[in-house]
């Protein structure tokens, strides 16, 4: 089995999902996992993508060449091992993370880095501005022998200093 | 005792619609026991019903008693419920909802804040109670399987439902 990630993007238009797809789908590639969306008028894809064939990293890339200059769309292809992939971490517990308050200039890099500091990791994060609101919505992931009460101190200490608001909330998923 | 078997999506016998509970005999009380085995058995597990064991009855049961839950103020314990009925509601409540029928994903599904249910005991005596919060949600999920209902038919956008990016040793 082959794994590859693979981003493209470009001008919003109709088309360039279906354009990808259709490339990978007569390749023979499964979509494993992906985030396809529309930054202002930019639309952006993110693909990992698994094969059976025997396709290297340039031949891939060949196979979107037309598409690129039809959809005038940057593409990106990396081979990635298998043993990345596979992976498993030990991870304590999953938060949610939101952040929202007035637009100015850093508040995306202090959360961020208040995060890395404590070797929290991002999963999963989002930004969003309306007018003059901004909200940054993230899933993360924080290391097993963390206390709870240190990050929500320090999250609290960052919530005054830059004046945004900051709720930190476990995810509790419940099997029923 | 013994666990049973879960049914995992996309099988097909998810889907199927359970028939309502009539022998309340030995072997509805002998499945009763495999079931909650089962739950009790499965990590986090507050809930299951039958439908979920390839059983298809009426059956479902819910504890939700040893799960602190922040919307978790107020619950029966232990209860097996046989053909359940809602037969008030009110209001409006979305937690994030797991599945031991849906390993791979969670979702954020909106339900009835408050419920009164009316529903069958192990015994078969008909009872009425009514709850809020976390158990009334449980109940509600529960319910669902007896309809071939998955909470995935409940998600109202792609944004509500996570996959499961946590990785397990």
């Amino acid at each position: 089995m082959k794994y590859f990630i693979i981003t493209a993007y470009g001008k919003d238009q109709p088309g360039i999902v279906a354009g990808l797809t259709k490339i990978l789908f007569e390749k023979g590639f499964n979509i494993e996992d992906s985030a396809m969306t529309r930054l202002n008028n930019e639309f952006t894809v993110m693909l990992v993508v698994t094969t059976e064939e025997d396709i290297s990293e340039e031949e891939l890339k060949k196979a979107f060449e037309s598409l690129e200059k039809e959809k005038q769309l940057t593409i990106s292809v990396k081979e990635i091992p298998e043993e990345t992939l596979k992976e498993k971490r030990e991870i304590g517990s999953v938060y949610r993370l939101v952040v929202y308050g007035a637009d100015k200039p850093g508040i995306v890099y202090s959360v961020a880095k208040l995060l890395a500091d404590k070797n929290i990791n991002i999963a999963d994060l989002r930004t969003e501005k309306s007018n003059d609101l901004y909200v940054l919505i993230s899933q993360v992931e924080f290391p097993k022998d963390i206390d709870e009460e240190v990050v929500k101190a320090e999250l609290d200490r960052l919530k005054d200093e830059m004046n945004i608001d900051i709720s930190l909330e476990k995810e509790e998923v419940v099997e029923m | 005792m013994k666990k049973l078997e879960i049914l995992k999506y996309p099988d097909e016998r998810l889907k199927k619609i359970s028939k309502p509970v009539e022998d309340f005999g030995r072997e509805f009380k002998e499945f009763v026991d495999n079931l909650l085995y089962t739950m009790k058995n499965s990590p986090a597990g507050v809930g299951i019903a039958a439908p979920q064991v390839n059983k298809h009855i009426q059956t479902i049961i819910v504890d939700a008693s040893e799960y602190k839950h922040k919307y978790n103020k107020t619950n029966h314990g232990l209860m097996v419920l046989s053909n359940p009925r809602i037969i008030a509601h009110d209001g409006e409540i979305i937690i994030r909802e797991g599945c031991l029928s849906v390993p791979d994903y969670t979702g954020n599904v909106k339900r009835h804040y408050w419920i009164k249910v009316e529903a069958e005991d192990i015994n078969g005596k008909t009872i009425t109670f009514d709850t809020e919060g976390f158990e009334a949600v449980v109940i509600q999920h529960e319910m669902d399987h007896l309809q071939g209902k998955l909470f995935i038919d409940r998600v109202s956008s792609p944004k509500d439902i996570f996959k499961r990016k946590v990785y397990k040793k």
